[in-house]
């Protein structure tokens, strides 16, 4: 899984799952991207997966028993950037580390999943009975 | 002998502060309890700290006090040990992840918002100590609280109020990027609040007067005489205006503003 | 980084070294010094003397962004001339107030009123 370097600048966004708050958080993604002088199809492409996961996370969230939240991390380097999404409830936290299922490098047939292959360079998410609950991704390079 | 700190800052947060080696006192420990349950504190931080002697009967007690408070008064309780082996003894003492441990009293408060989240809306962003990226974070604010109904000219104040405030965690904490600027906003029916903080240390913490002034910020708080040419150092001064509860705290590693805005 | 901010310029009609600045967008702490040497290069170096900014379309503005203002205004008066700003909206027309910088700058309600007063002078 590639790394970021050690200069790398990290992020952190920590909000409700609900879908109303995806605009905002795509957004912030994304100016924070131009702000590094990012390509605009970098920011396209970056903006299309981030929005497809994060509302995928927030319509799963929707059935869950009580609030959870998006716990978003990513970093911005000189060789790319990466980003990560956690649900932040501890319960739930807690159940995927014992329980949660890792699938890798598997082709599944949703969208977002597709986006991922698609315009990551490394990819791994995790599973809780076939949703989504942990998503990290890496893109090299600031162009497309 | 354990020290129960009524916050003024934090309303619902009691902080019961144990001292490092302190010794078992029933009698002590449950006039804090009593004193908890009389007043409407929410939350209960029992920091240990450091300390690596934590008596087993006093961790009883702490752990049979939390589920009448959870069960009676519908509170929390949580720990702060940074001890590992103070951990393992408290771990040992319960199983069932009833009570939560954090490293520091500043994850403890965070965890209470976020644990009260039926009551409040809250959003938390952390960058980069970096002027070229205030801009992105006041929007994001900005767009936050615009869903939760902010508009007009309550808008504008508390894009200013964020503006200023991380200007200011900046220019007057550091401009390496390597630290970190820290917003924590929230809203509920009654008012908004946001925290901002700069590497702010509870435990170096000095409660700001009119003479620890740490950075020189306290004097800009105050808006200039309107004759006066000076033109820098307003922003403070603006934030204290927007605000209807304004403090700022220091530390040797940095500083927390606090802002109420009532709605 | 790039900044978030748009200056346009146009020529003021019957004013001497007269120019009309449009603004659109915001004025913080990251586009304050732009903001300021683009206006510092139309004194000094277009040697207009008379400058309107327009701020119809200017959405937010901070301390250091008014603080740009009160220091052109300055330097603009060392030049015998005029800084003036119009179509200030109403929650920068506040905070200018709050600040107690009412009196120091040259406010009027639009372009028009601005050029009448510089034409006056």
């Amino acid at each position: 899984m590639f790394s970021m370097a050690k200069n790398s600048k990290r992020f952190s966004v920590v909000i409700p799952a609900l879908e109303k708050y995806i605009p905002l958080v795509r957004k912030y993604i994304v100016d924070v991207l131009m702000a590094y002088e990012f390509s605009g199809d970098f920011l396209y492409q970056m903006e299309i997966m981030i929005d497809e996961l994060c509302i995928k996370i927030a319509k799963e969230m929707k059935r869950r028993p009580s609030m959870v939240w998006l716990d978003i991390k990513f970093e911005v380097g000189k060789n790319g950037f990466s980003f990560d999404i956690l649900e932040q409830r501890e319960e739930l936290v807690e159940f995927f580390s014992e329980q949660g299922e890792v699938l890798e490098e598997h082709g599944i047939d949703s969208p977002e999943i597709g986006l991922i292959e698609r315009y990551s360079d490394g990819a791994r998410l995790d599973f809780i009975k076939g949703k989504i609950s942990k998503v990290k991704m890496t893109r090299v390079g600031k162009d497309d | 002998m354990p020290n129960l700190i009524l916050s003024e800052e934090f309303r619902e947060i009691a902080f019961l502060r144990f001292e490092e080696n302190e010794r078992f006192d029933s009698d002590k420990l449950n006039d804090c309890f009593d004193k908890i349950k009389k007043d409407p504190w929410k939350f209960v931080i029992a920091d240990f700290g450091l300390s690596s002697e934590v008596s087993d009967e006093t961790i009883k007690e702490i752990i049979e006090f939390s589920r009448v408070f959870s069960a009676k008064y519908f509170g929390k309780l949580c720990f702060v040990v940074r001890n590992e082996e103070a951990l393992k003894k408290i771990n040992f003492a319960y199983n069932d992840g009833f009570l939560k441990n954090f490293r520091n009293t500043h994850d403890a408060i965070n965890y209470f918002y976020w644990d009260s989240c039926k009551e409040r809306e809250v959003l938390r962003v952390k960058m980069p100590s970096n002027i070229g990226l205030v801009p992105s974070m006041r929007t994001c604010v900005n767009d936050f609280f615009a869903l939760n109904g902010i508009e007009g000219k309550a808008a504008f104040q508390i894009e200013m109020i964020i503006d200023e405030l991380c200007n200011n965690a900046i220019e007057h904490g550091t401009q390496d990027e390597r630290k970190t600027v820290e917003v924590l906003c929230s809203i509920n029916e009654e008012q908004v609040e946001i925290n901002v903080y700069n590497g702010y240390s509870p435990r170096a913490a000095k409660k700001r007067s009119g003479h620890e002034t740490g950075k020189n910020m306290e004097k800009w708080a105050e808006l200039p005489n309107r004759t006066e040419n000076d033109f820098r150092g307003r922003g403070l001064g603006l934030v204290k205006t927007f605000s209807d509860n304004f403090e700022i705290n220091s530390s040797s590693d940095g500083t927390w503003v606090h802002v109420i805005k009532k709605r | 980084m790039q900044t978030q901010i748009e200056i346009l310029t146009s020529q003021a009609e019957g004013i001497a070294d007269g120019i009309i600045v449009k603004v659109k967008g915001d004025i913080d702490s990251t586009t304050a010094t732009y903001f300021s040497d683009e206006i510092f290069g139309i004194l000094n170096n277009d040697e207009k003397i008379n400058i309107i900014v327009d701020l119809q379309d200017l959405r937010y503005v901070n301390s250091t962004g008014l603080g740009a203002f009160l220091n052109i205004t300055k330097s603009v008066r060392l030049k015998n001339g005029v800084f003036a700003i119009c179509n200030v909206n109403d929650n920068i027309s506040d905070v200018i107030d709050i600040i107690g910088a009412t009196a120091a700058l040259n406010i009027y309600k639009d372009v028009k009123e601005a050029l009448a007063a510089l034409k006056k002078k």
